[in-house]
């Protein structure tokens, strides 16, 4: 192929695409041959060096289209859906949930102005619907594995009707958000992305994450949530019941809640519950445990650690044997153990105990400051020495007040 | 090498040496085929593409010998998007380097 059948078969090749587009192009190599063969180069190096046209055409659509961002919006409308099932497949889609305004289900999916501007767009959102359930699935049109799949490649984001029966997530990298949204159950696996559920009412909330840590806060549902590296944390929340899996990441959890069981390897875990706990599991192999519960509860079960210290600050009463302590009186049931790590129990002040304190602290903050208004006339009486040795006495008094506080 | 990334890293290619100097076209694809294997064709696809965002601009200058020459140059929002992508690519290699 020569200069002529080159940029013939260029032009041909570029006729579907706008004459703007065609000139800009044409007028590019045209230059770029009159430069090459000044420079000494044959027209053939110069066609080889330019590269085939098919190889051109392939890249051609980014130059047409530049948008940086593309949204596929759409909605679902139809009353019969009750299940809605969300597979990411392997992509690194961010999902996002909430609330529907009406009775629809809506979604709309927003591709991340990707890394180095390599465009991602073989992602496609495809739904279907089978008797009552909706299937949204993120698919991608070419099966190229892509380098970039650890990136973002976009977030989609759904919004579901009231009080579906289920709603079924299935990630792999990106992060799922769950906020303000009332189902009956729900049920969210992925690997690396993290879980985090705001405001959510359910029955039943299942969750699993193999590196991702599990944020719930202000949410409602008897709760499992499972990770093996990540954190867990849950705030504010009112449940029936709760089941926590862990194996190297941390656990907190402060919470209303009947029920509750943890389960961690290496993990510490800090909790602090109210007076709804009826029973309450916690097992660690190396991990610390913090327990903190309110003043109106009292314990019946064991709490031990093999090799670890133990310390228990309750008002109830118990018998130590060994590293075991074992409470017999008390309306909720606990076993707590641990095999390396220690465990810290204790109870937070009543309000009434708390008064009682806070009166005690008011008293000696009283006298304290009657004797200090005295010091003004005691220098005249005492000498150098004393007063000082009494100012050093008050000083200590205002620390020790201080601490009380 | 992946195709998309390959194009990735050739546009900051560009950019980068536009940020040098305004150069015309078959001078800015010597540049760069000197240093990586590519279809040089490509390159003038990425430039156009780059002047349809408004990253690059050009102007023509009279030549002696041949065409007016067709130069390449950053606008200002050319210049902010080359120095993000540098930085995040450089960004990008310590962390590959680390793990490779």
């Amino acid at each position: 192929m020569n200069r002529q059948e080159y940029m013939e078969a260029l032009e041909k090749a570029l006729q579907p695409y706008d004459d703007q587009l065609r000139k800009d192009i044409m007028d590019d190599f045209e230059d770029h041959f009159v430069y090459g063969l000044k420079s000494g180069h044959t027209e053939e190096q110069i066609i080889d060096s330019l590269g085939s046209i098919e190889e051109m055409l392939k890249n051609i659509d980014d130059a047409v289209d530049s948008k940086p961002v593309e949204k596929q919006q759409s909605l679902v409308k139809s009353t019969m859906i009750n299940k809605v099932i969300i597979d990411t497949k392997s992509a690194g889609v961010d999902v996002l949930i909430n609330q529907s305004f009406d009775k629809d289900v809506h979604y709309e999916f927003n591709e991340a102005s990707s890394y180095f501007n390599i465009k991602q767009s073989e992602l496609k959102v495809k739904r279907y619907v089978e008797d009552d359930t909706l299937f949204i699935t993120l698919d991608k049109d070419g099966s190229d594995p892509k380098l970039f799949s650890l990136f973002q490649d976009g977030t989609l984001s759904v919004a579901i009707p009231k009080e579906i029966s289920l709603l079924n997530i299935n990630g792999k990298h990106g992060d799922i958000d769950l906020i303000d949204v009332i189902v009956d159950n729900v049920k969210i696996a992925t690997i690396s992305g993290d879980i985090s559920l705001d405001k959510v009412k359910c029955k039943k909330i299942q969750l699993h994450t193999t590196n991702g840590d599990i944020d719930i806060n202000d949410s409602i549902g008897e709760i499992t949530a499972n990770t093996v590296n990540g954190d867990i944390d849950v705030d504010e929340c009112d449940n029936r019941c709760l089941i926590v899996n862990s194996t190297n990441g941390d656990v907190k959890v402060d919470a209303q809640v009947e029920e509750m069981a943890i389960k961690v390897v290496n993990g510490d875990i800090d909790v602090c519950l109210d007076d709804k706990i009826s029973k309450l599991y916690i097992e660690t192999t190396s991990g610390d445990v913090d327990v903190s519960v309110a003043a109106n509860v009292d314990f019946s079960g064991n709490i031990e650690s093999l090799r670890g210290d133990v310390s228990v600050d309750v008002d109830f009463s118990y018998m130590v044997k060994r590293n075991r302590y074992v409470f017999t009186e008390g309306k909720t049931l606990v076993d707590i153990k641990s095999l390396n790590g220690d465990i810290n129990i204790e109870q937070s002040i009543s309000t009434h105990k708390k008064n009682k304190a806070n009166e005690g602290i008011k008293k000696d903050i009283h006298e304290a400051l009657n004797v200090l208004k005295d010091i003004g006339n005691l220098e005249n009486l005492i000498d150098d020495e004393e007063l000082k040795k009494f100012k050093d006495l008050m000083a200590q008094v205002k620390i020790d007040i201080k601490r009380k506080k | 090498m992946n195709a998309q990334f390959k194009k990735g890293v050739l546009e900051l290619c560009v950019l980068s040496q536009l940020a040098l100097k305004d150069q015309y076209g078959y001078e800015l694809t010597e540049a760069i085929s000197q240093q990586l294997t590519v279809a040089t064709g490509t390159l003038y696809l990425i430039l156009r593409r780059l002047k349809e965002d408004s990253y690059v601009d050009t102007y023509l200058i009279e030549s002696s010998n041949g065409p007016a020459r067709k130069y390449y140059k950053l606008t200002d929002k050319g210049k902010t998007y080359q120095t993000d992508l540098k930085a995040e690519w450089l960004d990008f290699i310590e962390k590959v380097a680390i793990l490779i």
